[in-house]
Order: C-alpha cells, then sequence, then structure tokens
C-alpha cells in the first residue's frame, strides 16, 4: 500500500515536474576528465508543430567530440579551434567538433527520441557547476532556442545542462 | 452737459495712467507656478547605498510645505521644514540616517511662488525593490476642496460685482441708494469669505483634513504662499471699495474706486495659472488688465439696472457715459483674453483634450450670449432709453441682470480652473515625463538603455538602444522586453517590439498599471547565446 503511495506520488511529480516540458541531457550528471555518453531527450515538437532539426552547440571545455548518427536524419559537424587544447591520451588535440546538426527528420509532436553524442570533459573545469549545452530545436519555419544559461528556475527555454562531478579516481 | 464729459474723459486718460504706473509697480517680482522637472535620485532608482539627501528640482522657485518619508514598512515619518531646505529653484531634502534597504517614498508638497500647491512622490529603493511598494499618499480632502472653491467664488463675485461697483462712482455722482446698501452687504460677505480662503487654502495646501483649521502652522502657509498676498490684495480691494461707496466728496470716491479696481487686477495678477506662463511680464499684465476691466464692466451693471428702475431721467447721463466709457473697457478685456488663451492653450495636441479645456469651451459659450447681450444693450436698447422709450427701459433692466447672471456664472467656470492644469503645462509634463533605465547585461559585452515615453498607464513608447563596449554597435539578433509586477499575481507579459539599426523599439506598448515594474531585456547575441538585463521603472497613473 506504502509503495503504491510513493509510487503514485512519484508519477505525479514526475509528471508535473518543469523537466518534462524541456528538452534535457542525460544523464543529468557527468565526471569531470571522463568520458560522457549524453542523450538530448526531445520530449515534444515547437508548439505542436513537428520537430525536424536538432542543432547543438558544443562549448569550450567539452573535447573530442562524436556524434550518434540517427536513422531517418542527416548528421553534419562543424569543427573549430579549442581555446585550450585537449590531451588526448598523450595526443593533444587543438580542434574539434564544435556543433552538431541532426536535420532532414520528421518527430512527431506527440512521441519522443533521443540525439545522442559523446566526448569528455576537460580537467579544467570546475566541480559542481553546471555545464550547459545550448540546443535549438528547428520545427519548419518555428525555432525554440534552448539557450537560457541563467539557471534560472523560471525560465522559459533553460539549455540542457550537465552537473560537473569530481572525477572518478582521482584527486584533485 | 458738454463741459462736463470732456473734463470727465480726461479725468479718465489721468485714471488710465495712474492705472498702468501702479501696475508696473505691483508687477515687479516674478512669481511663478512651479513644476518639477528632476530629483536627484531620480524616481525608480535603484542606488546600492542610503542616499542622504534628495535634490528636487522645479521649473521655478519653490518651497516646502509637507515633506514625508514612507519607508519599507509602510510607516510614514513627517520631516521637519528644517530638513526641507529651499535653494531657488531647487528643494534639499535632508534624509534620517539608517534607512533599511528596500524601497522608500519621499511624499512632498510644496507651494510654487504663485501659491498653488504642488505635490509628487520620489520612489527609490535601497540595495534592491522591495517585494511590494508601500502605499501611496492620501489626496486632499475633498470637503476642504468644495469649500475652498465655494468661498473663492464669493470672493470673487464680490470683487466683480460689490467692488467693481464702486467704480460707478467714476461715471456717476453718487450711487443710488440701494445699490449702495447691497454693495456693501455683498462686500461684508466677501470679506468673511476671502478670510475663510485663508485656513482654507493652508489646508489644500498641506493635503490635511477640514478639522485642522485652526492649526497655526495652516494659516502660517496661507500667509506664506503667494495666495496669501493675493488674498489680501483681495481684503484690501473690499475695504477701498467701501470707502470709495460711502465716501461723500464724488471726485475723491472715484479716485479711491480706481485704487478699489487696481487692488482686484492685483489680486488676480499675484497668484494663479494664467499669471505664471511664460513670458510673465506679459502674462501678468493680461491677467490684470482682464480682470480690472471685468469687474469695472460687471461692477456698473447692479447700479445701472437699480438707477433704471428708480427714475429714467437720472439715470440717462450714468447710462450714456457707461456706454462711451464700455468700449475701452471691452477692448482690453478681449485683447487680454485671447492673449491668456492663447499662451495658456500651447499648440495645438492632445494635451488639449483636459478638464481645463472643456471650462475654457463652456466659458466661451457664456461669453458669446453676454457680448450679445451687451451688443443689444449698446446699439439698439440704449438710445431708445435716452429716447424714453417705456419697453426699452423695462428690456435693459432685464438685459443687464441677465448679464450680472451670465458674468456671475463665467466666474464660477473661471475659479474651476484652480483645479485643473492649464494644456500647456499637460503638454510640458508629457513631453518631460520620458523615462530612461540602464540596462546591465549578464554577458558584460555591451550595456544598453530603455527608455518609456510617456511612462504613464495606457499606452507607451519603447526602446531599447544597445551599445558595445568599444562604441562599436552591439550585434542582436533579437531582442525581447518583458514586464512583470511582483506584488500582482500575474506572469510577465511580454511587449511585441521591432528590431531597428539601432535597436528596438516597440509602439502602443500597453502598460497596464501604475507603480514599480520590473523589466526583463533578453537579447539574442548568437544563435546559441543570449543576454540578460533586468531594471526597475516606475509608470505613473
Amino acid at each position: 500500500m506504502l509503495n503504491r503511495i510513493l509510487i503514485s506520488a512519484a508519477m505525479l511529480v514526475g509528471l508535473t515536474g518543469p523537466t518534462l516540458a524541456h528538452i534535457g541531457v542525460t544523464p543529468r550528471g557527468a565526471a569531470i576528465g571522463t568520458t560522457y555518453r549524453g542523450s538530448l531527450v526531445v520530449g515534444h515538437g515547437c508548439a505542436g508543430a513537428a520537430t525536424t532539426q536538432v542543432r547543438v552547440q558544443i562549448p569550450e571545455g567539452f573535447y573530442n567530440v562524436r556524434p550518434m548518427p540517427k536513422a531517418g536524419w542527416q548528421l553534419e559537424t562543424v569543427t573549430g579551434k579549442y581555446a585550450t587544447p585537449f590531451d588526448s591520451h598523450g595526443t593533444t588535440l587543438t580542434e574539434g567538433v564544435k556543433e552538431i546538426v541532426w536535420s532532414g527528420g520528421e518527430l512527431p509532436d506527440g512521441q519522443f527520441d533521443e540525439f545522442t553524442f559523446r566526448g569528455t570533459f576537460g580537467a579544467q573545469l570546475e566541480v559542481g557547476t553546471q555545464f550547459y549545452f545550448p540546443v535549438l530545436q528547428q520545427c519548419g519555419d518555428v525555432e525554440d532556442a534552448w539557450i537560457d544559461t541563467t539557471g534560472d528556475a523560471e525560465a522559459e527555454f533553460p539549455a540542457p545542462s550537465v552537473e560537473l562531478q569530481p572525477a572518478a579516481g582521482h584527486h584533485q | 452737459m458738454h463741459k462736463r464729459a470732456t473734463s470727465g474723459s480726461e479725468l479718465g486718460a489721468i485714471r488710465a495712467l495712474l492705472l498702468v504706473v501702479l501696475f508696473l509697480l505691483g508687477a515687479a517680482p516674478a512669481l511663478g507656478h512651479a513644476s518639477l522637472i528632476a530629483s536627484e535620485p531620480a524616481t525608480g532608482t535603484i542606488l546600492t547605498t542610503a542616499p542622504d539627501e534628495i535634490v528636487l528640482t522645479f521649473s521655478e522657485a519653490a518651497s516646502a510645505l509637507a515633506v514625508h518619508l514612507i519607508d519599507v514598512d509602510g510607516t510614514r515619518t513627517a520631516l521637519t521644514n528644517d530638513a526641507a531646505l529651499a535653494d531657488g529653484n531647487r528643494i534639499v531634502v535632508t534624509l534620517p540616517s539608517g534607512l533599511a534597504n528596500g524601497t522608500h517614498m519621499l511624499s512632498w508638497r510644496a507651494a510654487s511662488s504663485d501659491g498653488h500647491p504642488i505635490s509628487g512622490t520620489v520612489i527609490f529603493s535601497i540595495g534592491a525593490p522591495s517585494e511590494a511598494p508601500p502605499a501611496a499618499e492620501p489626496e486632499s480632502d475633498a470637503a476642504v476642496r468644495s469649500l475652498l472653491w465655494l468661498s473663492r467664488c464669493i470672493m470673487l463675485a464680490t470683487l466683480l460685482l460689490g467692488a467693481g461697483s464702486s467704480g460707478f462712482r467714476m461715471v456717476a455722482a453718487a450711487l443710488p441708494l440701494l445699490a449702495g446698501r447691497v454693495a456693501i452687504a455683498a462686500l461684508s460677505v466677501g470679506a468673511v469669505a476671502t478670510i475663510a480662503t485663508f485656513p482654507l487654502h493652508g489646508l489644500d495646501a498641506l493635503g490635511r483634513p477640514l478639522a485642522d483649521f485652526g492649526v497655526p502652522e495652516v494659516w502660517e502657509t496661507t500667509a506664506s504662499s503667494a495666495y496669501g498676498a493675493s488674498a489680501l490684495a483681495a481684503l484690501v480691494a473690499m475695504a477701498l471699495a467701501s470707502v470709495a461707496i460711502l465716501a461723500r466728496r464724488p471726485n475723491l470716491a472715484g479716485w479711491i474706486s480706481l485704487s478699489s479696481l487696481v487692488a482686484i487686477g492685483l489680486t488676480a495678477s499675484l497668484s494663479g495659472h494664467a499669471s505664471s506662463a511664460d513670458p510673465r511680464w506679459l502674462t501678468r499684465s493680461m491677467v490684470f488688465l482682464h480682470v480690472a476691466s471685468i469687474a469695472w464692466w460687471a461692477g456698473e451693471l447692479l447700479p445701472l439696472a437699480l438707477l433704471l428702475r428708480q427714475a429714467s431721467a437720472t439715470a440717462k447721463p450714468p447710462l450714456l457715459r457707461f456706454s462711451r466709457f464700455i468700449p475701452y473697457v471691452v477692448a482690453p478685456l478681449v485683447v487680454s483674453g485671447v492673449t491668456l488663451t492663447v499662451i495658456q492653450l500651447g499648440p495645438p495636441g492632445p494635451s488639449w483634450w483636459t478638464p481645463y479645456t472643456y471650462l475654457l469651451v463652456a466659458k466661451l459659450l457664456l461669453l458669446v450670449v453676454l457680448f450679445a447681450a451687451a451688443a443689444w444693450n449698446r446699439w439698439f436698447l440704449t438710445v431708445r432709453v435716452v429716447a424714453g422709450e417705456h419697453m426699452a427701459i423695462r428690456h435693459l433692466r432685464a438685459s443687464i441682470l441677465l448679464e450680472v447672471v451670465l458674468i456671475l456664472t463665467i466666474v464660477g467656470v473661471a475659479a474651476g480652473w484652480r483645479f485643473t492644469a492649464p494644456p500647456r503645462a499637460v503638454a510640458a509634463a508629457v513631453a518631460s515625463s520620458e523615462i530612461h533605465a540602464d540596462l546591465d547585461f549578464d554577458s558584460g559585452q555591451f550595456t544598453g538603455g530603455l527608455s518609456i515615453n510617456p511612462a504613464r498607464t495606457g499606452p507607451n513608447v519603447l526602446d531599447v538602444a544597445l551599445s558595445g563596449k568599444d562604441g562599436e554597435a552591439a550585434p542582436a539578433l533579437s531582442i525581447r522586453v518583458f514586464f512583470s509586477k511582483p506584488e500582482l499575481t500575474m506572469e510577465k507579459f511580454e511587449i511585441v517590439g521591432v528590431m531597428g539599426a539601432t535597436g528596438w523599439h516597440a509602439e502602443d506598448a500597453i502598460l497596464p498599471g501604475a507603480g514599480i515594474w520590473i523589466v526583463s531585456v533578453e537579447v539574442r547575441i548568437s544563435d546559441f547565446e543570449k543576454a540578460h538585463a533586468k531594471t526597475n521603472v516606475v509608470i505613473a497613473e
């Protein structure tokens, strides 16, 4: 009985929670200096219209990024120079993916999907802060810009974010 | 008969000269109707530390009547007169130390040099604005306002009919007995009404209830204002008129009644809206001419009507002389009236449609009827009365009484102007009511400014201008502007605007209520970047 109440309560919280309406990235936490496999969860279209393109910006500090192809979507990347070069197992990387674009698909408003990528959080990042992945969701002519990085709980279009945790197995 | 008329007109010329000389002496000090131009800190400002003082800058010299500080909890503290020092066009208000963080209101009432009370509130916040702004200043007492209007009406009517009728002694050797008695009785009532305006004006100026009429501060307030001088001039005019009516020697009586007319002119030109418009030498001379002329005209009417009832034979010489004089009185009356109206209205615009203009239209309509009656009297009836036609005498008397009623009504309408602002002042207030708030963006790459015009409830023009750190244009793909009011349980709302070359612009943006609003400005710098700024603005009623 208690379990059922708790489950109902959890469901209610889950249903009414603000994250449901937003584009988010999972998992919500990541360790500095380790590889992170993140998925952008697109739960709905833009004001009822089907999603046709997802663009994510890779800010400085997230290196060696590889996107995951998706059936039915064209994949493009924009590369650029890193402000701080990244040391990947002895190889110094000075440039890499700065933006990923999945386009040409059609994700109806009533369905959800995930757009996955992988990379590594640089050691210079600060533990406990939020790392934002600004996302532009295009639905035909309509655009929702999930680029608010203020951390304001009332923000209409917050950027998906990951909480940075201490590097596993390292002492900093 | 012919000889008397000549000597009368010579005397008239000397008297006119005396009027001008006396007037020039009386008009020397420049007095005016002030309005607030700026305050430092400006209303709506958020300060990091508590200010020591608030400086109110007026368009003209002004002195503080009552200053209250309403603090964060809504507690009202009266600041003493020592804390609000007048310094020419400025009033410097010294604030108590140790003000708490949050929103404070400095509510002030001041007297401009023409005696009109003016008031306002400066809202400022220390640290950050409070959740809900403190309660606003109550209006001045309605009973005080209506009693003040009534007593001023009586005062003005007495000046015009009672004091003015002493001027009859310029056109006739004696006043009809009944006219003299009526005038003396009216002057007594008028003097009481004038004395009553002393505490009433003070109560209105300080925003206090009727029960406080005995408080010395109330009387002192009037005494030190321009209105006090104006009311004193009225009392002098009434006293001189009584003497002129009762004086035995017609020659002396004529001079005293002329002095009374000068005092009436001074009463009007020492205070009031019209006397404070620029150029002041012109408006003040026009007010003086206007009121002195109307007093002479109005004052002749009752004695003439009474004289016509007594005996038409004795009425003829004064009637003829009145008829000869009146064009020289109506001409300055009309010229000064037109001049003042043009000045007070200012250039055409939406500010014309105010209560001031409605009263003006009512007054003009009454004037049309008044002038029609006067013209009929002068060019049609007077000739027939002199010829001895009985019907004409009766018509003339009726018509003269109609003129009296019309003039009294016009005076009542004009007394209502005290409670309105002339369109020129409204237009000036609207033009200067644009507010500007700095926008401090979180990105740090650029700064900006928000301007709101006229910053009143209703439609407004909003502009956001951005400027880069090195003076270059700031990059902006789009700008969004939101308004919210924390104390209202409503969501923030967005103002729809368009991007222009220099920033963002919105026409006819409706701001739904007065008070402190929080404005959030969101600038899209690039596809993935936004910058935010928040500021507070105060929107007036």
